[in-house]
């Protein structure tokens, strides 16, 4: 066994507190090694081929590199091991940046840990051996949960590539909650005239099956393999035989809130979101409905020329397995129930964003005109408060949405231009306008149209008579504000959906304190998961605009065809490994496992049947939580066998 | 019959008798009942607010450790501390929680109180007596009580601020709260909600600017009078002062025909529990509840 040990300074970020010189003189002594080098850095070309030339000269066959941390340059060196014909598991990389040289001050200090640090690797190399990777089988069909503009963007990026894909709804219909606003900023483009043409692509794609009233409730499998059951929820109206007559509206006894509209208006228990809807076909509610057991209406069916209403349709539970899945189930906003200084959302003439966007919305219940709620009176004076709910750690969100700033502005924007005499009103802690474009617009908004800017926020709202007293304050000029306004308008943030919640759940997704799914890495692996093969898109992750959500869904869907394009994938080696002759079945490790790699198989052993624990390789990530859990002993963490980490233990015990 | 350890404060033995007397009586009507710790000291006021010398805070843990003595020598006690005012409830509230948290603060102010004997160890609680009528005594065991329904008395509750903030002193939610409603209901009474219903009353500006006081007042008053309110309650004694002799002032200032009477919650209690009137002390009113009694014609 010989072992060539090189230490990288990494410019200054290692050398600045880690004497290598006296790192390398300690290491020369040490059982097997035959070189030590120093390098400034050691991941270039020539880095690499000094560490090639070596394996020739010397014959080595362990390689130890003390450098920066085995996430970011691990492959690197595996692969020049691989180049030369060794196996690339008989590499030890040593962390003496992240976990040595930038936590630490004392240059003799830090190159004592440095040193003893490189000696355990060392001696852990004696122990190691070289490991296989597994191959697995991959569906090249991928699942995009949720319908609104990142899951149809990723669907399409998808599809496009010449993949199948399953994109599950579980409203009636796709598009989500941009299919709700009425224009965009900072263009002022109509959001249903850009949304809808992409709806009707998804409908039209023969790449795309699109399962609207549809929900995951499964998820089964790992990365290439993973099976889903998909519970479709019944229409009651046939797809393909509605003619969207509209017929069956005026007949229907049942009145309740349109949730499209924010339940600013009503609609029937048999329906259509919205024109444009896809599926373009009605839908009955069946918790609303008379018709559905037991039977005591049946007038839409009475008036149904091509006979599409069947009420006895039952939920379906589907089985199906996809390569990969794209996770796109977007947000809800803060409740402005939770608002008490603004009325708990008591008072009628208080809204939401949401709410105002459908009031603004030509296709909304007042066809763009914009009327209180409370009398349908046009308001002369509305104020917009930003941050509603929002940057608020001891009551409400902490966190900024980022996208209501620009979303008050340019509501109080459209109002003044239908309204150029009328007063709009922002009240803001700052105006964040972080995208191409939204300063200019803000701008515009402030200067050009009149659009007035507050800096303060409103303590309180208060109905008084037919008016809404708003107190506040201007913290430029350190005034107390009291002014009326005909409606409030509340710029409430974001907070993960239901869907996004329950989706987290099932997926063994892990969250963020406020139910965001976490990133794999917040800035190099913006899309990824902790589950491989598992990716998110849009809001699910955090609240973010459309362009943002747009171009992250693309690159969602570049990582699914990524998997997709594969006929066989890869695992990792170092991996949990079950020795059979010592595991007893107890089942301690299959409850540790946090991925649900393990589980217990039968096995025939001298004529009789055991239970032992078997794992799954695909799945497992190599946490080393069962082999830690194993009273036995008799899971090996593969990389991290005991023998080694004793070995490791040792060389640090030593000093 | 429980006994509960009370601490009245200055107020309750000076302007605002008819507060404490009628809360005593109605608590030993409710089986309740409250006990006067003795010796006390003043609760500290604003004194206690100051971030930086724990020697201010002095006088509230030696009331804490007064009670404490006081709930020992009790029979059939809880570990709570009773008040009525919500400024000596908010003084107290707020430093028991400090020491709590913070034990070394109680070390250092326990030095000082150790020659007396009258050290303290964070382990009292403190409520004001609305708390106990809404948690510890229920609204409905209350209504029970009523033998002459408040017909006719149409209230405002008013809370003020320190019934609400700050947030380790508030006894409801500060937004939107509803123990006096509760209360007043269950008396018989119908309830005017007013959105100044914790509009500042002025507080102790009436000692320095009293123009800032009389604007307040009549705000509270005005919102109160429009939505057909003809009473207010309250559970401050500084905004029942501040609240009816403002209005006294504006009647004689501007001419001002028509007042309500400012009545605290434990007064309407014990006018709807047939206490003998007197104990109320309608007299001290600079606003005659007694007229609103008259004209509702109520026996």
């Amino acid at each position: 066994m010989k072992v060539g040990v090189y230490l990288c300074e990494c410019g200054s970020n290692i050398a600045g507190t880690v004497d290598l010189e006296k790192v390398a003189e300690s290491v020369k002594d040490l059982p097997n090694v035959e070189v030590s080098r120093i390098y400034k850095y050691k991941c270039s070309e020539p880095g690499q081929e000094l560490i090639k030339e070596d394996i020739d000269e010397f014959n080595l066959d362990r390689i130890v590199v003390a450098a920066c941390s085995p996430r970011m340059h691990e492959p690197t060196f595996r692969t020049v091991l691989e180049d030369k014909g060794l196996n690339p598991y008989l590499l030890e990389m040593v962390n003496i940046r992240e976990q040595c040289s930038w936590v630490h001050k004392d240059v003799e200090k830090g190159t004592e840990k440095a040193a003893a640090l490189v000696k355990g690797a060392v001696l852990k190399s004696a122990a190691i051996k070289p490991l296989g990777r597994k191959k697995v089988g991959v569906t090249s069909k991928a699942l995009v949960i949720g319908g609104g503009i990142a899951g149809i963007q990723a669907a399409l990026d998808i599809a496009n590539t010449g993949y199948e894909v399953v994109l599950v709804e579980k409203d009636s219909t796709i598009g989500g909650k941009m299919a709700q606003l009425d224009k965009t900023f900072p263009t002022l483009d109509c959001s249903a005239c850009i949304l809808s043409p992409k709806m009707v692509e998804v409908s039209r794609h023969p790449n795309i099956t699109l399962l609207a009233n549809s929900e995951v409730t499964e998820v089964d499998g790992f990365i290439g393999n993973f099976k889903v059951k998909i519970r479709r929820n019944p229409r009651y109206v046939i797809e393909d035989k509605c003619t969207l007559c509209d017929d069956c509206v005026p007949v229907c006894p049942v009145i309740v809130h349109h949730e499209f509209n924010e339940k600013l208006a009503p609609r029937r228990a048999i329906y259509i979101s919205y024109p444009q809807a896809i599926p373009a076909s009605y839908i009955i509610d069946p918790k609303t409905c008379l018709g559905i057991e037991p039977l005591v209406c049946s007038k839409c069916k009475d008036v149904c020329e091509p006979e599409a209403i069947d009420f006895d349709m039952q939920p379906e539970i589907m089985e199906e397995e996809f390569g990969a899945i794209v996770v796109a189930t977007g947000f809800d906003t803060y409740p402005i129930e939770n608002l008490g200084e603004y009325g708990y959302g008591s008072i009628h003439d208080v809204v939401s964003g949401l709410e105002f966007e459908r009031l603004i919305s030509a296709g909304g219940p007042t066809e763009g005109v914009i009327r209180r709620p409370s009398d349908g009176k046009v308001p002369k004076t509305i104020v917009f408060i930003h941050c509603a709910g929002s940057r608020d750690p001891a009551k409400h969100l902490p966190h900024c949405s980022r996208i209501c700033c620009m979303y008050s502005t340019k509501h109080a924007l459209m109002f003044k231009q239908l309204d150029p005499d009328a007063l709009a009103i922002n009240f803001y802690i700052d105006i964040r306008t972080g995208g191409k474009d939204y300063e200019e617009f803000y701008q515009r908004a402030a200067e050009e149209e009149n659009v007035m800017f507050i800096r303060g926020k409103v303590s309180e709202l208060i109905q008084d008579v037919d008016k809404i007293l708003v107190r506040g304050v201007n913290t430029l000029t350190a005034e107390s504000v009291e002014l009326h306004a005909d409606l409030v308008v509340l710029a409430t943030g974001m907070v993960p959906s239901e869907g996004t919640k329950e989706i987290s759940k099932i997926l063994k997704l892990s969250t963020d304190i406020i139910g965001f799914v976490r990133e794999a890495h917040p800035k190099l692996k913006p899309v990824e998961t902790a589950i491989t093969g598992v990716f998110v898109a849009g809001t699910a992750s955090g609240p973010r605009d459309i362009p943002d959500t747009v171009s992250q869904a693309g690159r969602a869907a570049v990582k699914a065809c990524n998997i997709l394009a594969q006929k066989e994938l890869e695992v990792e080696a170092t991996i949990a490994q079950v020795d059979e002759l010592l595991c007893r079945g107890c089942g301690f490790c299959v409850e540790s496992c946090p991925y649900g790699a393990i589980e217990l198989k039968a096995i025939d052993r001298y004529g009789h049947s055991y239970e032992i624990a078997s794992v799954n390789e695909a799945v497992c990530k190599g946490c080393g939580s069962c082999a830690a859990a194993c009273l036995n002993g008799a899971i090996n963490h593969l990389g991290y066998t005991d023998s080694q980490i004793l070995n490791l233990i040792q060389a640090l015990s030593e000093g | 019959m429980v006994n509960y350890s009370y601490f009245p404060g200055c107020n309750l033995k000076t302007n605002a008798k008819g507060f404490e007397k009628s809360a005593i009586a109605v608590s030993k009507k409710l089986e309740a009942e409250l006990v006067e710790i003795p010796n006390w000291n003043c609760c500290g006021t604003v004194h206690t607010m100051t971030a930086d010398n724990l020697m201010k805070r002095i006088a509230p843990v030696r009331v804490l450790a007064r009670s404490r003595k006081h709930v020992e020598e009790l029979e059939n006690s809880s570990q709570d501390i009773v008040t009525l005012c919500s400024m000596c409830n908010s003084t107290l509230k707020i430093v028991n929680s400090e020491v709590l948290v913070d034990p070394e603060k109680l070390e250092v102010i326990n030095f000082q109180l150790e020659d007396d004997e009258e050290t303290y160890s964070s382990d009292m609680e403190v409520k004001h007596f609305l708390e106990i009528l809404r948690d510890n005594i229920g609204f409905a065991k209350i209504a029970n009580k009523v033998v002459k329904p408040l017909k006719g008395f149409k209230v405002t509750p008013y809370y003020g601020c320190m019934l609400l903030h700050p947030e380790e002193a508030k006894i409801d939610d500060e937004e939107m709260p509803s123990v006096l409603e509760n209360l007043i209901e269950s008396l018989g009474a119908e309830v005017v909600f007013s959105p100044l219903f914790k509009y500042c009353c002025g507080s102790y500006h009436i000692v320095s600017d009293e123009d800032i006081v009389t604007r307040q007042v009549q705000k509270i008053i005005d919102s109160a009078m429009i939505r057909g309110a003809n009473a207010l309650a309250v559970a401050c004694p500084l905004c029942a002062y501040n609240l009816d002799q403002q209005q006294k002032m504006l009647m004689e200032k501007t001419g001002k025909k028509e007042a309500i009477p400012i009545f605290y919650f434990s007064q309407l209690m014990a006018l709807a529990m047939g206490e003998p009137v007197e104990i109320n002390h309608f007299e001290d009113h600079k606003i005659d509840p007694r007229i609103l009694l008259k004209e509702l014609k109520f026996k």
